[in-house]
């Protein structure tokens, strides 16, 4: 046989070497690492931040506010009637819930998955997170109607035998809120624990520099307090044991989160039997368009972020291309969503449920309609191109894109199945009112409150986990030193 | 001279601290830790350390919320 003969051709060139752009650019050092982050709440707030503070806090009080008079008068300041009875209190807290869904896949699931360039972004979106939670949360407290009754949510065991309907989804809200709010919060927590050790540190270091009295004060109680919750933190590698495998649970705990808290929500609709609504759908198109428009705001806040602080070099444009990539991703989901909503409609040959999504696209909301296709599903589209993907003032346009489309999703969900429904007779319009809009435009205030104190006091990125995914805290590495080892690190 | 209460040295790179680490705990020292900014992977086993036992406290921990939420089912009499 002749083919037994023919030798492989040999390649003789060597392949060429494929490398990985590093997480952090220009081979920082751990030194700069630190004082980059920890510098942005050592040093002075610059002068736009008091600005930006003071304005938040208005529109904050604001909101407070209205939800006063809301509370004195009734819900019928709001433009809440028959036949819609759910308008924008609802469409806002399934839009804040939504949010924080980038912060919790951000921690847990690409945590997981070993998605090293989540380190640089996790603490901010787990903040964005916690505070998108409180946002949200407002609104399902003051939809009650009487308010001072909104505790009769929880099963309270009493002497009246008052207990919630545990048929009912918005109940399941309350759990799955509850107990999305309280899991977030102690990942959160637990991941700045060695972080707050190093700015305790650093600032015992500081004491000496303090001149005035006032500064010495300001000096001892911050390191007080860091102290506190720093947990007496001392970096031990006994310590790192732990530390490491008690995060990897709290990681595999909240995953189920991901998924779970927004199907819940996405229950809230589904459950019933209105057309529009009652579609199997829901919990995955939900879950998907709930982690788009997360990642919609983590870049909204990132993008503008970086650049005030200076840490281009922490937040690459590698880590903003991945976030394009899955916004991509899930705003297509979304997309191929909307489409197959529309097809069952058709296919499952209810008229009445043809009825609403043809209502829902040229009825009297098509402006909502278009604009929430526009904004999801066009405008992600640009992120297949590398420009785009790579180009932050871009990506910064696209993310206020989403926000305003998902938004828009919730409001046609929401208004579009409720104002027509099976009898012509009790069809209607709704408009919000002056108090329904600023409500919500103050919680905004809350947000950027929440999320400026933030800056201030916390460290904004995990100074740890960034030094640990660069070359250099690599035992294996030359830079991590294994060069000046006999035999390596083992 | 007095026996010293501690003895403690800095390295450079987590390359070296281990290859330290791996000594002293070759010399068969009880008492001893390293420190670091971040945690420094494969130190575990050089150190001789076990498995944490977080995951014991967290399994039990889930036993307790199973127990709250369907013991009482399960095991107890309703009214």
């Amino acid at each position: 046989m002749s083919e037994s003969t023919v030798q492989p051709k040999v390649e003789t060139h060597t392949p060429k070497e494929l490398v990985r752009v590093p997480l952090v650019s220009n081979n920082r050092s751990f030194g700069w690492i630190t004082n980059q982050v920890a510098g942005i709440l050592e040093g002075k707030m610059p002068r736009w931040w008091n600005v930006a503070f003071a304005i938040s806090f208005l529109v904050t009080m604001m909101c407070f506010t209205y939800i006063g008079y809301l509370i004195l008068t009734g819900v019928g300041v709001w433009g809440l009637n028959h036949p819609v009875a759910w308008g924008w209190a609802i469409v806002n807290f399934v839009f804040w819930i939504g949010i924080g869904h980038a912060g919790t896949l951000i921690s847990a699931v690409l945590f997981l998955l070993r998605q090293k360039w989540r380190t640089s972004i996790n603490r901010t979106a787990e903040a964005m997170t916690i505070f998108a939670v409180i946002c949200a949360g407002i609104f399902p407290g003051i939809h009650v109607g009487r308010v001072w009754f909104a505790y009769w949510l929880l099963p309270i065991p009493n002497a009246n035998a008052i207990w919630p309907q545990f048929r009912s989804p918005l109940l399941w809200d309350v759990f799955a809120v509850s107990t999305y709010f309280t899991v977030s919060l102690l990942f959160w927590y637990m991941g700045l624990i060695p972080d707050l050790a190093t700015i305790r540190d650093r600032l015992r270091k500081n004491a000496s520099k303090c001149t005035t009295g006032f500064e010495k004060l300001v000096n001892r109680i911050k390191q007080y307090l860091y102290g506190l919750f720093s947990m007496g933190w001392i970096g031990s590698n006994r310590h790192w044991r732990n530390y490491e495998k008690a995060y990897l649970l709290l990681a595999g705990l909240s995953t189920p989160l991901v998924l779970s808290v927004h199907s819940i929500v996405s229950f809230d609709f589904a459950v019933s039997q209105l057309p529009g609504w009652h579609t199997t759908i829901f919990p995955p198109y939900f879950v998907a368009g709930a982690i788009f428009s997360g990642f919609g705001m983590v870049l909204t806040l990132m993008i503008p972020m970086r650049t005030i602080f200076n840490l281009e070099d922490i937040i690459t444009i590698r880590h903003l291309e991945l976030m394009c990539k899955v916004i991509l991703a899930t705003g297509s989901i979304v997309g191929y969503a909307y489409g197959m909503e529309f097809f069952i409609a058709w296919y499952g040959g209810n008229p009445y449920e043809l009825y609403a999504f043809k209502n829902r696209a040229f009825g009297p909301y098509w402006w909502s309609y278009w604009i929430m296709i526009s904004c999801n599903v066009i405008s992600p589209q640009f992120f297949w191109f590398k420009w785009c993907r790579t180009t932050p003032w871009f990506i910064f346009i696209v993310s206020i894109f989403v926000n305003i489309g998902m938004w828009f999703e919730r409001f046609v969900i929401v208004v579009t199945s409720l104002h027509r429904d099976y009898l012509p007779s009790s069809w209607g319009y709704y408009s919000p009112t002056q108090v329904d809009i600023l409500t919500f435009v103050g919680t905004f205030g809350l947000f950027m409150v929440l999320f400026l104190l933030f800056v201030r006091y916390l460290p904004t990125i995990c100074i740890f986990e960034v030094k640990s995914v660069t070359a250099q805290a690599d035992p294996h590495t030359k830079e991590g030193g294994a060069d000046k080892v006999e035999g390596g690190a083992h | 001279m007095s026996k010293p209460f501690a003895i403690m040295a800095e390295y450079e790179t987590p390359a070296e601290t281990m290859a330290a680490a791996k000594k002293v705990h070759g010399e068969g020292y009880q008492k001893w830790d390293v420190h670091s900014p971040f945690p420094i992977h494969g130190m575990d086993e050089v150190m001789g350390l076990d498995n944490a036992k977080v995951g014991w406290f967290t399994f039990f921990g889930g036993g307790d919320w199973f127990y709250n939420g369907y013991g009482h089912d399960l095991f107890h009499e309703q009214i």
